[in-house]
């Protein structure tokens, strides 16, 4: 994105936060270029790395690898081993190996059981994306540090197009229990 | 629990002409499709805040606004599908069942809706502004960069109505409800924050022609996203009299909160 259309794009942005406009004018605004807003540093590349990815923690349950393996749900994480971690609670701990040794070798064609694991981390990410937005920083990073490593074979498989941005419509806002505002209130 | 979006009907009469990329459109595809989706589904949002709006006795105006604004979400759902459709795909998707949106009753009413209005127009349409304003501006003149211009006028319309109304609205408040609601951004901003990074893969980093698709770069769109909040969204809260930056700065504080709400919503589904 060259500097001026973000520039541009932002003093839009500012510009909606002061209007007067009337209410119900929604579709009557100049679509004229927005003047250009003082340059502000931003965030380096780095620095927009997902910063909101925490390692471990609670897994939402998905389809995992040990279920496109052929088991079932969830299996894997054997009673009073240490908690997987949420990307192999997610992807199945069967197949991070396998995408793993794909990450590797990048093969030009895949076997049935690599070809499912790419299906599974796929199908992960869409399924987030689609229905649990809430849920992707859990694994945020770490699927996407993954899928970059397989990204070319994977895709390459199963003729797989990949989204672009697409953060259109709000979601429906967040909710704040009375104990976790009693809990700030008390703190602030 | 999901249901058939389809669209392809009303989707088909306003096909836009699009241009030929061969090697982007199953991307450009698949992008539109998703926002036919997003925007359809975010029709529901604006629908409760009317029903919110009405049930508080704000204005008639106010409540029309939001009936108005749950039609152009619909509206902008056949349009992305048109494109869907302009390309070669099919207007239709399975779509999980809408959330409801949140009435927040440990607080009173009014501080609930603002609560939504917050984290609707102020916090998402804001941003959209930002982005697909990019968008339509890396994006050659023609008929799809029409389509986009009209989508982002009414989202200049969604984020101005939320900011008029916070205005007149936050004057009534009294200081423990102004100060509830700067701790409910930490919450809001966080789960803004998710939502948009989600939204904004890393690895969408198309070649410079997928902008004629309306294919943008997302680590491009992330550090735009982050300056939208830092500089236009932050600073008009900051000065409605909101806590805003502490807020933005301790929004890492609402993770665990959000992982609840997020493992409750899992667990409670069939």
């Amino acid at each position: 994105m060259e500097a001026h259309v973000l520039r541009a794009a932002l003093s839009a942005a500012i510009r909606v936060t002061v209007s007067t406009t009337l209410l119900g004018c929604g579709g009557a605004t100049s679509t004229d270029e927005p003047s250009p807003a003082p340059a502000v540093p931003g965030k380096t590349q780095q620095e927009i790395q997902d910063p909101t990815a925490a390692s471990g923690g609670a897994a939402t349950g998905s389809a995992g690898a040990s279920e496109a393996l052929g088991g079932a749900p969830g299996q894997g994480g054997a009673a009073g081993a240490a908690p997987l971690s949420c990307e192999a609670e997610l992807l199945g701990p069967a197949c991070l190996p396998v995408l793993d040794d794909l990450a590797q070798h990048q093969p030009e064609q895949v076997a049935a059981t690599q070809l499912r694991c790419c299906k599974t981390l796929v199908d992960t990410i869409d399924a987030l994306n689609l229905s649990q937005p809430e849920a992707w920083p859990e694994c945020g990073a770490d699927l996407d540090t993954r899928f970059e490593g397989v990204r070319s074979t994977c895709c390459q498989n199963l003729q797989w197009q990949g989204l672009a941005c697409t953060p259109w419509g709000p979601p429906v806002p967040p909710e704040l229990g009375l104990q976790q505002l009693l809990s700030w209130q008390g703190a602030a | 629990m999901t249901h058939l979006l389809d669209l392809r009907e009303a989707a088909r009469q306003l096909r836009p002409s699009v241009p030929v990329l061969p090697g982007l459109t199953g991307a450009a595809i698949a992008t539109w499709q998703k926002r036919m989706v997003n925007e359809y589904q975010s029709s529901h949002v604006f629908a409760a805040l009317a029903e919110q709006a009405r049930e508080l006795g704000l204005a008639e105006a106010t409540t029309r606004a939001l009936r108005e604004f749950e039609a152009e979400e619909r509206r902008h759902g056949v349009l992305c599908g048109a494109v869907v459709e302009a390309l070669g795909g099919e207007a239709c998707a399975e779509v999980p069942e809408p959330r409801a949106v949140p009435r927040h009753p440990s607080v009173a009413p009014r501080e609930g809706f603002l609560r939504n209005v917050l984290s609707v127009s102020c916090l998402s349409e804001t941003v959209a502004v930002a982005l697909i304003g990019a968008e339509r501006l890396e994006m050659p003149a023609g008929e799809l960069r029409e389509l986009l211009t009209g989508i982002w006028a009414d989202e200049v319309g969604h984020a101005r109505f939320g900011w008029r109304l916070l205005g007149e609205l936050t004057s009534e408040l009294a200081a423990p409800e102004r100060a509830r609601l700067s701790l409910y951004l930490r919450v809001a901003l966080r789960h803004l924050e998710r939502h948009e990074l989600a939204l904004l893969p890393l690895q969408s980093q198309p070649p410079p022609e997928g902008a004629a698709l309306g294919l943008c770069s997302g680590p491009d769109a992330r550090v735009l996203f982050y300056q939208t909040v830092e500089q236009a969204i932050v600073p008009q809260l900051e000065a409605l009299g909101f806590a805003a930056q502490r807020a933005w700065e301790l929004r890492e504080q609402a993770d665990l909160h959000l992982r609840e709400a997020t493992v409750a919503l899992v667990e409670s589904e069939p």
